[in-house]
């Protein structure tokens, strides 16, 4: 894997990375409710909907994912719902976040493991 | 059925979260979570309140997670932390703080109410009084009106006007409501409702036809409060029939709640021939709204050439007199008293706000000290100069703008429960509340809160010298030169202003004794009970009925076991604001060159046999009524000593004769005596008083009358009643009530002046003790080392109390002569503003200096405790 150049955009941060792995997880399931209990449950952390729900705009934003749009149903009262999914831009950089963190662990397992 | 979110809450976050791209997202998602929650329907609404915090606030903000911690949020968070790890300083801090800028707030909300804010009317701007005058009017600016002729010739004739309006007010017994009761009413012109841009709540306003003389039905508006009052708010109001003094009136009209009438009286009937008065009766206020693009004083040259061809055309009655043009605004001022009194009112709140932000910059100063430190480590981390100086005013701001916040909730408070008590006695113009104004001067008052309590300590952590700092130890730690200095001048001004509110709070004290001994009046009102009583039906309308029911009442309440005393005076005279105000002509008799426009207000009063000796004025010339001065008999009258000298100056006036143009009409009057001069109003005791013309009242009868009664012993109110009623059962009892309750009405003012100036003084020198106490125990801390060096070298624990109390001295001296400055500028100031203090009194300054050594004793006797106390050993090991 090439090694990421100053090209690239920063590496998406610790929640991002989450949010941005929880939506590929889900596949075409990937809605704000259904993010946020898998976040709930795969990284056992309780997620505030103010995080998240901010946390995808900015990565719209930043186009690491995007969404289409459902129709509105009553039991949302007439408001639609985002699907959201993880764009090009959005894989390129999960990936090398991946590959800088795999790096920066080569060699280290041992170590860790002494100190645990 | 589906649960769905409360639609309030629902609201307010769609709100917060505006136009975002998620918006419908995340209500739809909270809509679904919410028809699955499984918590009871109070828990779920707790649920959804806190989603629309944590998910809506953010957005509103536009920052979430809120990361910029090196920023002002970041210095804000850093100041809330460390404000809730000394409870004890932020508490003292915010109370200061709280009190200064609540007692501010609430004063200015006062004064903004009156003084600042718009009249609640459309282009109040544009809105003049117009009124007669005389040159020789003796009553000195008692209130001027105009006459129903004058005003018709003015609306007619006027065209720098868009409009004109008159109205007088008088009292109505109104029956047809919940019970019958005494109300004032008012006689307007249909154009009043639109010049003040009234509106109804049901039905129509008066119309310029019910003006005319030939109207069939009797129109009658009633005010909001009249209408919630007397007729429990009834929808179906409109057509109804109410009487007014005997007449039947149709309901045409309720007033919207918003209006606020420019005086009293919430009863509008429309102004006729009837109700307008005679040619000479100038008792109407007229109002008129200017055409824009005129100016007042153009309006006022108009009024000139008009008066003037008025009295060409109508000597007998216009002859010398003029018209003149105000701002309606500075008439409801003028009505008021003087502004001055509010802004003094603002001045003793601006000390105490000024004592508390004292208070809190030595604390913070003191805190700040003892945290250089802190700030010395953080500019040796590289904090620049800024940076240290941003996060020392951070606390101030957090603390300031809680007191600020607090501060409005109280002036919030304190308008709320003066509306409810107080609400009846204020003008319906007058309307408090909180508004942009207000706000702003809250804001500015924390502002300032920061920079007198903040800027001071924040520069002087800011200038640390880091070497010094971070090599000294605790003990031996001294504030510069500066910082002490700047500390004692606080404490010095801490002083001077206590000093000013105390002088202030006790000449108030001494006022309100003064005033509530009712001495020099020039009569004696205590022990007076007065029954106010009216006459109904026809007898109202006949004067020999009226003479005969009277004296009747008179016989009747004498044979009472327990009085003493008993006399008959014309409606409610003494102990209220007096009869009207506008001015009535007296013609002098038997003079060469008559000057028969002369003017004295109608302060004179009809009154019966017996009634001088029953309020014990003085007689000084001449006779007093005799029950033989009946109807029918020569007139008579008593005149009291200004009265003579302002219609006979330098001569006798007994056996002159004089004529009061009135509406009770008494023909010529002869001069049978002259008595003592009196004042009605407690405040004015001791001064000249007005001049008073007394009538018999038997001759001319007015329909409603007081009996005053002296009494010994018990004599109950329900005998009083039964005896009234016993000689007419038509008569209508409007309250009986003694002459000092009548009175207490002004004494309530004083009372309240006296009241609100204690509680700002007593606050002040709580805070001052506490800012002394605060100087010198902080001084001692911070010289335990000097003091630990003197002890050693054979100092005595007396030489370092006194050391101490060396200190206080010429800061006390600094702080007496300049807040005995200030009282002497205050007092002169309330001397202007009517309040009549008296000029710095000697006496009181002097109580008043005592006071304030004593307070700076009690304050230093701990400190000074505590440096006598000083174990020179340990203090010079730490070293």
């Amino acid at each position: 894997m090439p090694a990421p150049t100053r090209s690239d955009r920063a590496f998406p941060g610790e929640f991002e990375q989450m949010v941005l792995l929880a939506i590929l997880r889900l596949r075409e399931d990937a809605y704000g409710m259904t993010l946020r209990q898998e976040l709930e449950e795969r990284a056992g952390r309780s997620v505030s909907r103010g995080a998240l729900y901010r946390t995808l705009d900015r990565m719209a934003g930043k186009k690491y994912i995007t969404w289409s749009v459902e129709e509105p149903t009553a039991e949302r009262g007439g408001h639609h719902r985002r699907r959201f999914r993880v764009t090009p831009l959005g894989m390129a950089s999960l990936r090398a976040s991946r590959g800088a963190l795999m790096r920066l662990w080569e060699g280290l397992e041992l170590v860790l493991e002494e100190r645990a | 059925m589906k649960r769905t979110p409360p639609r309030v809450l629902e609201w307010i976050l769609a709100r917060c979260l505006r136009d975002s791209v998620g918006r419908q997202d995340i209500l739809g998602d909270l809509r679904e979570e919410y028809a699955t929650c499984r918590r009871s329907r109070v828990g779920a609404w707790g649920w959804y309140a806190m989603q629309v915090v944590t998910v809506g606030l953010p957005y509103l903000w536009g920052g979430w997670p809120l990361r910029r911690e090196a920023g002002w949020i970041g210095d804000v968070r850093l100041a809330l932390r460390s404000l809730a790890r000394s409870p004890v300083y932020t508490a003292v801090a915010l109370l200061s703080l709280i009190l200064g800028i609540g007692v501010n707030t609430a004063a200015f909300n006062l004064v903004n109410a009156v003084l600042f804010r718009p009249l609640p009317y459309p282009a109040q701007d544009r809105l003049f009084d117009l009124g007669e005058f005389h040159p020789e009017e003796v009553c000195g600016g008692c209130g001027y009106g105009a006459s129903l002729e004058t005003y018709r010739y003015w609306r007619t004739n006027i065209t720098t006007f868009a409009g004109l309006a008159a109205s007088t007010g008088g009292e109505a017994i109104i029956d047809g409501g919940r019970e019958r009761t005494r109300v004032p009413t008012v006689a307007v012109t249909a154009s009043l409702f639109d010049i003040l841009g009234a509106q109804t709540a049901i039905g129509r306003l008066l119309d310029p036809t019910d003006e005319l003389p030939g109207s069939p039905m009797r129109p009658v508006v009633l005010g909001h409060a009249t209408w919630r009052s007397l007729f429990g708010s009834d929808s179906g109001i409109v057509g109804r029939s109410v009487t007014l003094d005997g007449t039947v009136h149709t309901v045409v009209g309720v007033l919207s709640s918003q209006f606020g009438f420019i005086g009293r009286g919430d009863v509008f009937v429309p102004l006729t021939d009837d109700n307008g008065g005679t040619p000479t009766d100038r008792s109407l206020w007229v109002v008129g709204r200017l055409k824009d693009g005129t100016s007042a004083n153009q309006a006022q040259r108009e009024l000139d050439v008009l008066s003037a061809r008025l009295a060409a055309a109508r000597p007998d009655t216009h002859d010398g007199w003029g018209g003149v043009v105000q701002p309606l605004r500075d008439t409801l001022l003028h009505d008021l008293g003087d502004p001055l009194a509010g802004y003094m009112l603002l001045l003793a709140a601006g000390a105490v706000l000024l004592i508390a932000c004292a208070n809190l910059a030595s604390i913070t100063a003191a805190r700040g000290i003892e945290r250089t430190r802190d700030a010395a480590v953080r500019a040796a981390l590289g904090a620049s100069r800024g940076r240290v100086f941003r996060f020392a005013i951070a606390e101030s701001l957090v603390l300031a703008s809680i007191g600020g916040g607090v501060g409005i909730a109280i002036a919030y408070g304190v308008s709320a429960i003066i509306d409810q008590r107080f609400g009846a006695f204020l003008p319906p113009w007058i309307q408090l509340g909180i508004d942009a104004r207000l706000l702003g001067f809250a804001v500015l008052l924390t502002g300032l809160s920061v920079v007198i309590a903040g800027v001071l300590p924040a520069h002087l952590a800011a200038r640390v010298d880091l070497t010094l700092t971070l090599r000294a130890a605790g003990p031996s730690m001294t504030p510069g030169r500066h910082a002490a200095a700047g500390h004692r001048l606080l404490v010095g001004s801490q002083i001077a202003f206590g000093l000013m509110l105390l002088a202030t709070a006790l000449l108030s004290l001494r006022q309100y004794h003064r005033v509530s001994r009712l001495d020099n009046l020039g009569y004696e009102p205590r022990g007076v009970t007065a029954i106010a009583v009216q006459f109904l039906g026809n007898a109202a309308s006949d004067p020999g009925t009226r003479t005969n029911v009277v004296e009747e009442i008179t016989a009747r309440v004498r044979a009472l076991p327990g009085i003493t005393d008993v006399a008959i005076e014309q409606e409610r005279f003494l102990g209220t604001f007096g009869s009207s105000a506008s001015p009535s002509i007296v013609r002098v008799g038997g003079r060469p060159d008559p000057i028969s426009n002369a003017v004295v207000p109608r302060h004179g009063i009809a009154a019966s046999p017996g009634y001088f000796e029953l309020m014990r004025i003085p007689l000084l010339r001449g006779r007093t009524f005799r029950p033989d001065d009946r109807r029918g008999g020569p007139g008579v009258a008593v005149v009291d000593e200004r009265a003579a000298g302002v219609l006979w100056p330098g001569d006798d006036p007994l056996g002159k004769t004089l004529r009061i143009d009135d509406e009770l009409d008494s023909g010529w009057l002869t001069i049978i005596g002259v008595v003592g001069t009196t004042v009605i109003s407690p405040l004015q005791a001791g001064r000249t008083g007005h001049p008073r013309i007394y009538t018999v009242f038997g001759q001319s009868p007015s329909a409603a009358f007081d009996v005053l009664l002296r009494t010994e012993g018990n004599v109950t109110r329900e005998s009083l009643l039964r005896t009234v009623h016993e000689a007419d059962a038509n008569l209508l009892v409007t309250g009986v009530s003694t002459v000092e309750q009548r009175l207490a009405l002004w004494i309530s003012g004083a009372a309240i002046i006296a009241g609100v100036m204690a509680g700002l003084a007593g606050l002040a020198l709580v805070l001052t003790a506490v800012g002394i106490y605060g100087l010198l125990s902080y001084s001692v801390s911070t010289h335990l080392r000097e003091i630990g060096i003197r002890l050693a070298l054979g100092g005595t624990s007396r030489a370092m109390r006194n050391l101490v109390i060396r200190r206080l001295v010429p800061i006390f001296a600094l702080g007496t002569v300049a807040g005995l400055g200030g009282s002497w500028a205050l007092a002169q100031l309330g001397g202007a503003a009517g309040m009549r203090l008296g000029a710095a009194d000697p006496a009181i300054l002097g109580v008043v200096v005592a006071l304030i050594a004593t307070l700076c004793a009690v304050a230093a006797a701990r400190p000074a405790r505590r440096a006598a106390r000083v174990d020179p050993i340990t203090i010079l090991r730490e070293d």
